[in-house]
């Protein structure tokens, strides 16, 4: 069975970063890759936007993705393509597929590069017809990007955060009509460049504190019921109007891929649906490691190949056992927080936690404490669901943690 | 004449007033300077970046991601949208290759976003 | 002319066709829509019934039995699933166990293998059965399969060996002529001495275009099911059923052969047969009442719901009759699945051979059906043929050539829909979020013809960029 000091599972944004960062610290490695290209998701997401922070310039996502892939070759790094990962062992072993055979091999750290794939309609329970007409927005997204197909001529998004907006305006571009955008919550979750750019500019109507109660049309999509909802999100009665569609697309979140992680039997965090992880992206088990949309999702490209840099510094550390034993902090969040990562930090190391709250906030202090004692406060203006923001925390203030390290909200 | 419009500069997403006062404009409800000159740009002469595809053959890929070199005027955008479909494109092409030079008189061009080899 | 016309090709034409084949007749089977096993025989629970529901002297009760002694043997001889996993006839209350008495002592009078079960035994059989369940009858003859695996694997074997099948054929009239009948549809008129009305939905139309004036009433029942995903494939061991009701059999809770599980269905009447959509009420439902029968698993393992539509006859029996050489065969409702090789053995013993001349081929060609690969049978299979290794759909792990030779069967998929059946890209947590579009340029890669071509169940549904001219 062949040995790899690293195997790095997914070729987009995370994996390619962890190759690269790797490469360059000397340590070789094998990226693998169910697609028959590089890039992952970003090939497909030919708007601009991407790359402000890593490459000082706003570049699409395919350019994006090209920086990655020529620096990738041009590192000679091992890679495979058209590979698909069916099992991840406890025991760092690997077993995937692809049109050369069957393999199993072994590696001694392992990167989870996973990615996301999006919440369905299933997932939702949206009832009523089954026929054509209905996708995610990736999913339409790569048929019109990729394939050259237009999903629709009448067309309605469930779902105002960026990946909606995105193809509301990509799909009035592609002469479709996007008849409109409902989103559940009273406030859209999509940037405001986006709402100018991708509804305003158009005239699509957003319907906020709203959502589809039934698809309609049996062989496609020829209606949809939408009807506006409480405090609570449930739908109000006798609220409903109905508008005539031939396609609906589903923009109602990301789910981080983590099935070969659950199947090794990784802990995983119910909140994030990734792994649990340590300061340094290190796993519940030793040498294997998580970063980008598979561990959390994100919402800047940039921010994903970070994270592929520095699991590649832990990679490293791991093998060559530079890592010191870490003196272990919980990190938790009060009730405003979804999540905060990493889980477990270690005391003597400084670190930068990323977290996602439940709702906007507008000038509130972001608390950091430890027991009773409050380490540091962060004033913010505001504070968005959609926008995963991030603490450094110093190692001088970790020092003073007694127990735990809480973050809390204080309006 | 009153203009209100939401600033897309950085993510405060500031609600701006502008009113025009002879050649003035008098802009308010910015906490920044960047947002007064992109409301005052935004009223006067809007303009877009524009991503789209352009069909291409001789490779397994069909569709070419392209960019403008800069952002266009805002009335333009479906103009270069008709042009554009009407291209097909032969791989291999190079990213930042000029697909359509100074499109629509403009002094911008379209260029690709991407390479793709021939029959990658 | 044709010996025999066998209008619809759900589970019962399906399975006529494979019995039939076997005999010197010729056969020809229409089919409306683009691909066979297309409506009540794809939306249901795959149950083969152990036989003790169905009231005394009813064909359902006589034929259940025997479609489910005839199944194991047609499963093995063309290689489909069929899983003899038992159920579990459960009772939480005084009534319902008095219920359970009957049905045990009937399935006793039926030679129906059966054991009573006790509050301890249930539970070390089924650790996720309902706190309120206090005992339960055990079946162990109850068996699950893949309807519409078993479905084209008949009618890959019929057409192998002589019948013929039209897709996209629908009939819109029927005439007597001297030798047989005439059967008219949208792509020509064919004549034979006997037609074979199965068209389920369908069925008193059709027995309309040949007696105007027939009695048949068909009422339509809509049954909506919950689909989790495959990963919780543990977590049941039987098929549970509650105790009956007037309404039917209830909402059960059951595995798949593919490791789903499936909750439901309701029975609501509804006014229009092709009316295949879930309900918010109707899901509702499903989720309330299975609770009565196990332990509930949360929301979020849920990855799909789906309707089906039964015909159910007003007399509450199949309506299996021959008038003259037009044979009905129709509110065949449930356990019609289960039923379905006892009705093709009563149809032809029973009634065709009075119409015509019955005689066994000498030769007959084999078929069998290919199942999803394990990882040796990959293994190997790659060798041969590397595109057994590019996997299209990573959720069920299925490869290029495994949608490919489904495509290219005898009888193959046709449509989005069809290979999604056939061979499961779509069917996964994903729902064909990554691998339809694939799917999609395979068939049209295959079929010689574009995308935008490419039906999704019956129809096209893509655009080709750049066709927007016309007015919405």
């Amino acid at each position: 069975m062949k040995s790899y000091k690293c195997v790095i599972i997914g070729g987009g944004s995370a994996g390619l970063a962890a190759a690269i960062q790797l490469k360059k610290l000397n340590i070789d490695s094998l990226l693998i890759e169910k697609e028959e290209f590089l890039g992952g998701i970003l090939n497909q997401c030919i708007h601009n936007g991407f790359g402000l922070t890593r490459f000082k310039e706003e570049l699409t996502g395919p350019s994006y993705a090209e920086r990655l892939v020529s620096e990738f070759m041009a590192l000679g790094i091992e890679y495979h393509l058209e590979s698909t990962v069916i099992h991840l062992n406890k025991d760092k072993t690997i077993e995937y597929i692809n049109p050369q055979g069957v393999h199993k091999i072994q590696a001694e750290s392992i990167v989870l590069a996973l990615g996301a794939r999006e919440r369905t309609r299933g997932n939702i329970m949206i009832p009523g017809d089954r026929g054509a007409g209905i996708w995610t927005a990736g999913s339409a997204q790569k048929y019109l990007n990729m394939d050259g197909y237009c999903v629709g001529k009448k067309v309605f998004i469930l779902g105002s955060g960026d990946i909606g907006l995105i193809m509301a305006r990509r799909l009035t571009l592609a002469k479709a009509k996007v008849v409109g955008v409902a989103e559940i919550m009273p406030y859209s979750n999509g940037l405001t460049r986006n709402l100018v750019q991708c509804l305003y500019d158009f005239d699509i109507p957003l319907h906020l504190s709203t959502t589809i109660t039934r698809i309609n049309g049996n062989q496609r999509v020829e209606s949809i019921e939408l009807s506006r909802v409480d405090e609570n999100l449930k739908p109000i009665p006798n609220s409903e109007f109905i508008v005539e569609v031939d396609a609906v697309l589903l923009s109602v979140g990301l789910i981080p891929d983590n099935i070969i992680t659950e199947e090794a039997g990784i802990i995983m965090d119910p909140q994030t649906k990734g792994p649990r992880i340590n300061q340094n992206y290190e796993t519940s088990i030793p040498g294997i490691f998580a970063c980008g949309n598979g561990l959390h999702i994100h919402d800047v490209v940039d921010y994903v190949s970070e994270e592929g840099d520095v699991v590649a510094q832990s990679v490293f550390d791991y093998l060559t056992q530079s890592s010191s034993v870490p003196e272990s902090i919980n990190v938790s969040g009060d009730a405003n927080f979804i999540y905060v990562i990493p889980h477990v930090i270690d005391k003597n190391k400084a670190v930068k936690l990323k977290f996602r709250i439940r709702r906007p906030l507008k000038n509130v202090k972001v608390r950091v404490v430890s027991g009773d004692e409050v380490l540091m406060t962060l004033p913010k203006t505001q504070i968005l669901p959609a926008e995963m923001e991030m603490i450094q925390i110093p190692l001088t203030l970790l020092q003073k943690v007694k127990s735990d390290l809480r973050l809390e909200i204080i309006v | 004449m009153k203009h209100e419009l939401t600033c897309i500069v950085c993510p405060r997403g500031c609600l701006i007033q502008l009113v025009k006062e002879g050649d003035q404009y008098i802009c308010s409800g910015n906490q920044c300077k960047r947002g007064e000159v992109y409301a005052i740009q935004e009223v006067t002469e809007p303009r877009r970046m524009l991503t789209t595809t352009v069909r291409i053959e001789g490779s397994k890929l069909k569709r070419l991601p392209v960019v403008t070199s800069k952002a266009i005027l805002k009335e333009d955008v479906f103009k270069m949208i008709d042009i554009l479909e009407k291209i097909v494109l032969y791989a291999p092409v190079q990213v930042n290759d000029v697909i359509v030079s100074n499109i629509l008189d403009s002094g911008i061009d379209i260029i690709a976003s991407r390479s793709i080899k021939k029959d990658a | 002319m044709f010996d025999i016309i066998i209008v619809g090709s759900g589970i019962i034409g399906s399975m006529l066709a494979y019995d039939l084949s076997r005999f010197n007749v010729s056969v020809c089977v229409l089919e409306k829509n683009v691909e066979i096993m297309n409506e009540v025989s794809s939306s249901n629970s795959g149950l083969i019934h152990a036989g003790y529901d169905p009231e005394d002297n009813s064909l359902k009760a006589r034929l259940n039995l025997r479609g489910a002694e005839r199944y194991p043997e047609i499963a093995k001889l063309l290689n489909v699933d069929y899983q003899q996993v038992g159920s579990l006839l459960v009772a939480c209350t005084e009534d319902e166990i008095e219920t359970l008495n009957q049905l045990e002592e009937r399935a006793n009078q039926r030679n129906i293998p059966c054991r009573r079960v006790n509050q301890n035994e249930v539970r070390e059989m089924e650790p996720n059965i309902s706190d309120s369940v206090v005992e339960a009858v055990y079946f162990p003859s109850t068996a699950i399969i893949t309807p519409w695996q078993m479905g084209f694997a008949c009618m890959n074997y019929a057409v192998l060996n002589g019948v013929e099948l039209k897709r996209q054929t629908k009939v819109t009239g029927i005439e007597k002529i001297e030798s047989g009948y005439k059967v008219i549809t949208n792509k020509g008129e064919f004549t034979s001495k006997v037609v074979i009305n199965c068209s389920g939905l369908m069925g008193v139309e059709v027995a309309k275009y040949h007696n105007p004036n027939t009695k048949h009433r068909i009422e339509f029942r809509k049954g909506e099911y919950q689909v989790s995903d495959v990963r919780d494939a543990n977590y049941l061991n039987h098929v549970i059923y509650p105790t009956p009701s007037k309404l039917g059999k209830g909402v059960l809770a059951l595995k798949t052969v593919e490791g789903n599980l499936m909750f439901g269905p309701t029975s609501r009447v509804i006014e229009d047969g092709y009316d295949f959509s879930t309900t918010q009420s109707g899901l509702a439902e499903v989720e309330e009442k299975i609770k009565n029968i196990i332990k509930p698993l949360p929301k979020s393992r849920m990855i799909r719901q789906f309707a089906g539509v039964r015909p159910t006859s007003l007399s509450k029996d199949f309506i299996i009759e021959d008038l003259d050489g037009f044979v009905n065969v129709i509110g065949i409702d449930s356990p019609g699945l289960a039923s379905s090789p006892g009705i093709s053995e009563y149809v032809i013993e029973n009634l065709l051979f009075k119409q015509i001349e019955l005689k066994l081929k000498e030769e007959l060609v084999d078929f069998k059906w290919k199942k999803h690969l394990s990882l040796e049978e990959r293994k190997e299979l790659i060798k041969q043929d590397a595109r057994f290794g590019k996997i299209v759909c990573v959720c069920e792990t299925i490869s290029e050539k495994e949608i490919l030779d489904a495509i290219h069967l005898p009888v193959g998929a046709h449509s989005v829909k069809g290979v999604k059946r056939l061979v499961r890209p779509g069917s996964g947590r994903c729902q064909g979020g990554f691998c339809e579009s694939e799917v999609v340029r395979l068939l049209a890669q295959e079929l010689n013809i574009d995308m935008d071509k490419v039906p999704f169940d019956n129809d096209c549904f893509l655009y080709p960029l750049g066709d927007h001219n016309e007015k919405l």
